[in-house]
């Protein structure tokens, strides 16, 4: 799961609060099992106070919300996440169209002066 | 128990509403699903009725949300690719301005050149123009001449001078109603003088045809008459006709002016 690093400061800042062994991660655990490890305890002990299931899971909770209020206060990220991959890809060719039209433009427009500089 | 399909998609119940910008984001919604989940589990666990269909969902929704999640370094190289597109349209649209404005400069200066046509036609204005003498030239070159010449010799001053004027003399002007009053007065004395005139021969010829006796009180009613004829004269003003005192009188005008020159009565030269 650990990428080489992401440029994107959200994204980043996403991997490192839900991705475990990320680069810059300090949470080092996947979900599932630290979620199995608790039940685990409990029921080992299901009597100890100790050993609530909802202790247990307060740092995967924690993460989440960390994860969400940052989601929700970064508009860049937001607008990055609101579409798939695909749909960016094709918003992307789209950009690129634009851009060769602006620099045909361009060109026809030195073509242009050009052969006025020749007359 | 409750079933899967109640807590199956809690993000997408709130992605429901359009006002919602979060909806769309698909880690959001995850993560969201997770915690709604999870929170069930913790609490039927801790009610020691623990539901393993929640387990179950649970570790799909932890599925679905790493997948999302693996998905992160393609969003973050296609923000690196929209962010280089973006500095590209930057680029492009300062450069399209800059174009513009430059466009917008060449247009303003080739506007204020003159047409060709125009040039043509002005100068062949200018070239009519300066065939013509204009009236201002002349006269100013007259001025210049008028201040070290003189008058032609074979010009008669005489043929502008007041007499030929339409309109009275400036001496005539002055004197205002002075001298209308004393033309009107020449004028009953000429009259009076006439009609005594054509009296004075009717009735010498009534005179011949009537007796001789009453020649001599005719003669001295004429020697009366004609006393008075002669008397009246003497009371009447100096007429301005051309008799000899009105020749007298032009003589001293001619005088007043040789006198008057100064009064710039009439300046020939300004003819």
């Amino acid at each position: 799961m650990a990428s080489p690093g992401l440029s994107n400061a959200s994204l980043a800042q996403i991997e490192a609060l839900l991705v475990p062994n990320a680069q810059n991660s300090s949470q080092s655990s996947e979900f599932i099992p630290q979620l199995y490890y608790a039940l685990h305890q409990v029921k080992k002990d299901p009597n100890s106070s100790a050993n609530s299931l909802e202790t247990a899971t307060s740092s995967i909770r924690h993460r989440l919300k960390q994860c969400k209020s940052h989601i929700a206060e970064s508009e860049e990220c937001r607008a990055l996440l609101s579409k798939t991959p695909e749909e960016w890809e094709s918003a992307l060719q789209q950009r690129q169209k634009d851009l060769a039209l602006k620099q045909q433009v361009f060109a026809r427009l030195e073509q242009q002066v050009r052969d006025l500089q020749g007359q | 128990m409750s079933t899967s399909m109640s807590h199956r998609n809690p993000g997408h119940d709130r992605s429901d509403s359009v006002e919602n910008p979060l909806s769309k984001v698909q880690v959001y919604n995850d993560i969201c699903e997770f915690e709604e989940t999870l929170g069930k589990l913790v609490a039927s666990v801790d009610r020691f009725n623990p539901d393993l269909e929640l387990t179950r969902t649970l570790i799909e929704v932890d599925k679905r949300l790493y997948k999302s999640l693996e998905c992160l370094p393609k969003y973050d190289e296609i923000d690196t690719r929209a962010r280089a597109l973006d500095e590209e349209h930057r680029h492009t649209d300062e450069k399209t301005v800059r174009i513009l404005e430059t466009l917008t400069e060449c247009g303003s200066d080739l506007n204020a050149l003159p047409m060709l046509e125009q040039v043509e036609f002005e100068r062949e204005t200018m070239l009519k123009q300066r065939e013509k003498v204009f009236t201002d030239v002349l006269l100013d070159y007259a001025m210049k001449l008028a201040k070290f010449t003189h008058v032609p010799p074979t010009f008669d001053k005489g043929t502008v001078g007041p007499n030929n004027f339409v309109w009275p003399a400036e001496d005539a002007m002055r004197r205002g109603m002075l001298a209308i009053a004393s033309l009107r007065a020449s004028e009953d004395t000429n009259l009076q003088e006439k009609q005594a005139s054509s009296e004075q021969k009717s009735s010498e010829e009534s005179s011949e045809k009537s007796s001789e006796k009453s020649s001599e009180n005719n003669e001295a009613q004429n020697d009366t008459r004609s006393a008075e004829t002669k008397e009246e004269p003497i009371a009447r003003r100096p007429s301005f006709g051309f008799d000899e005192s009105g020749a007298k009188d032009h003589e001293s005008e001619k005088a007043d002016d040789d006198i008057d020159l100064d009064l710039d009565l009439f300046n020939s030269e300004e003819f």
